[in-house]
């Protein structure tokens, strides 16, 4: 063996340790990123089940049932594409829904709540909720791509926090930087 | 939001940043002349948010930095949520898409 083909081997060596290493932080960052979608989607799914069951409840007005009923169709969007996102890189996402008395903001559940103020300080609870996940989740996310969707989704989960707020006759906007805190 | 700045791990940031507050002066001062009117002023605000959503939505996948990307997020939202009210007093559905700026 010459020097010349004991630097080409070294070089090679180094090379393929790289490349091993290069690998296992893509594949780490893959785990990750299913991981958080995962995540995501589950909480979304939530999130749907707590607008349609607050969509029946006789304590909010038809106008406020309307918006929760849209509210809740907005969520399964949400949960439809962060899953193609999620199967785009290997994952499979979570199916079935949680059961309503599942759906908990703290220790109450949906359910266990019957006024107005008390179904829409739920909602709310749980929106925050959300988008404290979503903050997270763009400071976990290791794939650029997925963030124009995660974005625009927390975008839309802050939208529901201003009706919510107004609807509670509280400031809709009561911070110029949304983390869900 | 100082120290999201300073971070070391975020290159390219600062001139990102100073792309969102430049695109933002520009489109508003090409729009000035629209705003005349109560409905045009908020025309034009609604314009602003969703061009600056959008700005928001192009930055988010170049930034390196996850504080940063925290950060841009927060204030994604914010802006997602000025259009709840602008789109109210405009008479309009303040929540019509899914998703902000549009993307899916």
């Amino acid at each position: 063996v010459t020097a010349t083909t004991r630097r080409g081997a070294l070089a090679a060596a180094g090379a393929a340790a790289l490349a091993v290493r290069a690998g296992d932080a893509a594949a780490r960052a893959s785990n990750g990123d299913r991981a958080v979608l995962g995540r995501l989607i589950v909480v979304e799914r939530s999130a749907a089940v707590a607008y349609e069951q607050a969509a029946g409840a006789p304590s909010l007005s038809s106008r406020e049932r309307a918006v929760a009923r849209d509210f809740g169709a907005q969520e399964r969007e949400h949960v439809a594409v962060l899953g193609r996102a999620l199967e785009g890189i290997g994952g499979r996402p979570p199916s079935g829904d949680p059961a309503p008395a599942d759906v908990r903001v703290g220790a109450k559940a949906l359910a266990e709540v019957r006024e107005r103020a008390d179904v829409l300080g739920f909602l709310l609870g749980f929106e925050l909720e959300t988008v404290r996940l979503y903050y997270e989740a763009h400071q976990r996310l290791g794939r650029g791509a997925l963030l124009r969707t995660t974005g625009a989704i927390m975008g839309n989960e802050g939208q529901h926090l201003a009706v919510l707020r107004q609807a509670l006759g509280r400031d809709p906007i009561p911070t110029a930087f949304e983390t869900g805190r | 939001v100082s120290s999201a700045a300073s971070s070391p791990a975020s290159p390219g940031a600062c001139s990102i940043c100073r792309y969102l507050i430049v695109a933002s002066v520009i489109a508003g001062t090409s729009w000035l002349g629209a705003a005349r009117t109560a409905a045009g002023a908020l025309a034009l605000a609604v314009h602003l948010e969703n061009r600056a959503i959008a700005a928001y939505l192009d930055a988010l996948p170049r930034l390196t930095s996850p504080d940063l990307r925290g950060t841009a997020a927060s204030m994604l939202t914010s802006d997602a949520e000025h259009l709840v009210v602008l789109r109210r007093e405009l008479g309009e559905d303040p929540v019509p898409s899914a998703f902000a700026g549009g993307a899916g």
